[in-house]
């Protein structure tokens, strides 16, 4: 009897750590999967609050997606409008009115100004800036010399789908043309 | 034998029962109907230089003697770290925006007249209430001098032994129970206003200039490192909070038995100050050393000093007053009482966040996930990093996201609510 007890004892001591890293692992892939989006295969993570993350990083290119889906387009606009216009903001040299406020805006020489656009898809519209990253991939550095990469952050709204998709995009800097691409790709064929 | 045992354990039984449920109710009775309230609200005190909060400094030992027996939050954030967003939200119990709509222009106070503030709310209850405040930024500007029977503007930056004489005054003169907010902006920077005849520190950098009965403090950085300079905005600053925390201290001595008896005095501050750290000079960004404030509330039922240390959300101040004094209200309120929390229990808000337009603040325990301007974002642990120097959000990216999509959903949130106040406000309100 007591010999059966240790031998079941040691039985589970041997399959116990097996069945919990096993366990682990298929709960981690459970969370994160490959998915083909405008010719990049993202790594895909998804959040309890059905927002959806996706990255990408590989030859020269780093792509980080935010999509949020049912979300109601006058509520994207708020969202996506309030952003672009603090992006904008941070650029221009007003002083803020109220003298205890950190003076957020950054002096910037013609060249690195972040340049804005807008493109109306059948499905939605993109807004977004070009500009150029440093090395902690911040978009939007004003100083030569600690400009890294090219960047693009802007948001696509596909009003079909209801989802905004926040767009975080950076390539090394000799990399113009496929930074173009990149931007050429983006589109409403989204889950 | 056998059945004596037997009782004995059946009264082990019972009597083990008899504690565990004696220990669940808690004793704690923080009821107090006819109590008078005051607010002492110290503009941009910071909690890592309160003695009660912080051991890093020994500057305020008034304040910390008076409320040694009080209950003391010790991690407890505000909602923005800029005067108008942060006063708002705690006033009225409400969250701030994190973003800012197009059709009702973002200065919350515009925004804000739909939501009652504490002071109306007290009004309604038939309390006294006053209001001495500095300049306009936290009162008409913001339209938070709503609700006051009595409205008292002293000038910016006014030095704290003239206010504190005012608020000595109007306390004996009015009827009970009364409301009274106080709220002294001697600790705003830029310049300092500092009384003349006070012992002052010396700095080759230091520039001292005589405004009439006071002194004019500022400071000059060129030819100082980055650290230099820092060091003597927190050292002008210490300098600045021990004269406060004297002047407090006088005042504490004054107030008699009989009305601390029957008052909850609550001290606070609405926002910090940056001092540099995070390369910040002043205020109106989410770091700890602009959201991390102290918050004491002291009870005349509460003789012994009572330590929350669970991260707490500053808009659920007034809930908690509420509670204590017993008062119902009707409309619709985003901050919850405190009281569960003081007596032991659970804690129903899961996230703290806020945001002062051009960033934005999520916390869940000991992880803090900030966003400025969408283009830079952070995290961090604050139980490792208490002053926010490393960024980890490269290490936790899964952390970070999941604060990252609570803080998207509740911008969706808020657009939905503040819509549905605004129709019911478009139609209700006439101008």
């Amino acid at each position: 009897m007591y010999k059966k007890g240790v031998y079941l004892i040691k039985k589970i001591a041997l399959i116990l750590p097996i069945f919990l890293v096993l366990s682990c692992t298929i709960g981690l892939k459970g969370n994160s999967s490959s998915k083909n989006l405008w010719g990049y295969d993202f790594n895909e993570s998804k959040s309890e609050m059905s927002t959806i993350f996706l990255d990408y990083n590989k030859n020269g290119e780093k792509i980080e997606l935010v999509i949020m889906k049912n979300i109601e387009e006058r509520f994207a606009k708020e969202i996506i409008d309030n952003k672009i216009l603090l992006f904008k903001t941070a650029f221009q040299s007003e002083r803020p009115s109220y003298l205890g406020k950190f003076v957020w805006h950054v002096k910037c020489p013609e060249e690195l100004l972040p340049k804005y656009s807008e493109f109306e898809f059948e499905e939605g519209h993109l807004k977004s800036f070009f500009s150029f990253a440093d090395k902690n991939y911040v978009a939007g550095t004003c100083s030569e010399e600690k400009t890294k990469y090219n960047s693009i952050y802007g948001f696509l709204y596909c009003s079909k789908k209801e989802s905004m998709v926040e767009i975080h995009y950076f390539s090394e800097l000799d990399m113009k043309e496929e930074t173009n691409n990149f931007l050429g790709e983006i589109n409403c064929e989204i889950y | 034998m056998r059945m004596e045992k037997e009782k004995a354990l059946v009264l082990l039984i019972v009597a083990s029962i008899f504690l565990i449920s004696s220990c669940s109710t808690n004793p704690i009775d923080l009821s107090c109907e006819d109590c008078n309230v005051l607010f002492l609200n110290v503009d941009l005190l910071r909690a890592d230089y309160v003695g009660l909060t912080s051991q890093e400094r020994n500057v305020t030992p008034n304040i910390d003697a008076f409320f040694k027996n009080a209950i003391i939050f010790e991690d407890v954030s505000a909602p923005a770290g800029a005067t108008l967003r942060s006063n708002t939200a705690i006033l009225t119990a409400m969250e701030v925006p994190l973003v800012e709509t197009s059709d009702l222009k973002f200065e919350f106070g515009m925004t804000s007249r739909m939501y009652p503030s504490i002071a109306e709310t007290l009004l309604e209850n038939e309390f006294f209430t006053i209001n001495i405040n500095e300049g306009p930024r936290s009162g008409k500007k913001a339209r938070l001098e709503r609700g006051f029977n009595s409205y008292i503007e002293l000038e910016w930056k006014t030095l704290i032994n003239t206010s504190l004489a005012k608020l000595q005054e109007v306390l004996g003169k009015v009827q009970e129970p009364k409301f009274i907010l106080y709220r002294p902006s001697i600790l705003h920077g830029g310049t300092y206003n500092y009384p003349l005849d006070l012992e002052r520190i010396t700095h080759p950098n230091l520039i001292y200039k005589e405004q009439g009965r006071n002194l004019e403090i500022s400071y000059d950085i060129k030819n100082l490192t980055y650290e230099e300079y820092q060091e003597l905005a927190h050292k002008v600053y210490a300098q600045q909070l021990r004269y406060v925390d004297q002047e407090l201290g006088k005042f504490f001595e004054k107030l008699s038995e009989n009305f601390l008896n029957k008052t909850i005095i609550v001290f606070y501050a609405n926002h910090g100050d940056g001092l540099y750290d995070n390369n910040i000079q002043q205020h109106a960004v989410v770091y700890q050393s602009n959201i991390h404030v102290p918050l004491f509330i002291k009870h005349p039922k509460i003789t012994k000093q009572l330590r929350i240390k669970k991260p707490i959300f500053l808009i659920d101040l007034v809930p908690t007053i509420y509670e204590m004094l017993g008062i119902n209200i009707y409309s619709p309120i985003q901050g919850i009482s405190l009281i569960p929390v003081i007596k032991g229990k659970e804690y129903q808000r899961k996230y703290l966040f806020g945001g002062n337009g051009h960033d934005e603040y999520i916390r869940k325990g000991e992880w803090k996930f900030i966003d400025f301007w969408g283009r830079n974002k952070q995290l961090y642990n604050l139980t490792e990093d208490p002053h926010e120097k490393i960024n980890v959000i490269r290490k936790f990216p899964e952390i970070a996201r999941k604060l990252e999509a609570v803080l998207r959903k509740k911008e969706i949130e808020q657009l939905e609510f503040e819509n549905q106040m605004k129709s019911y406000y478009n139609d209700s309100y006439i101008e």
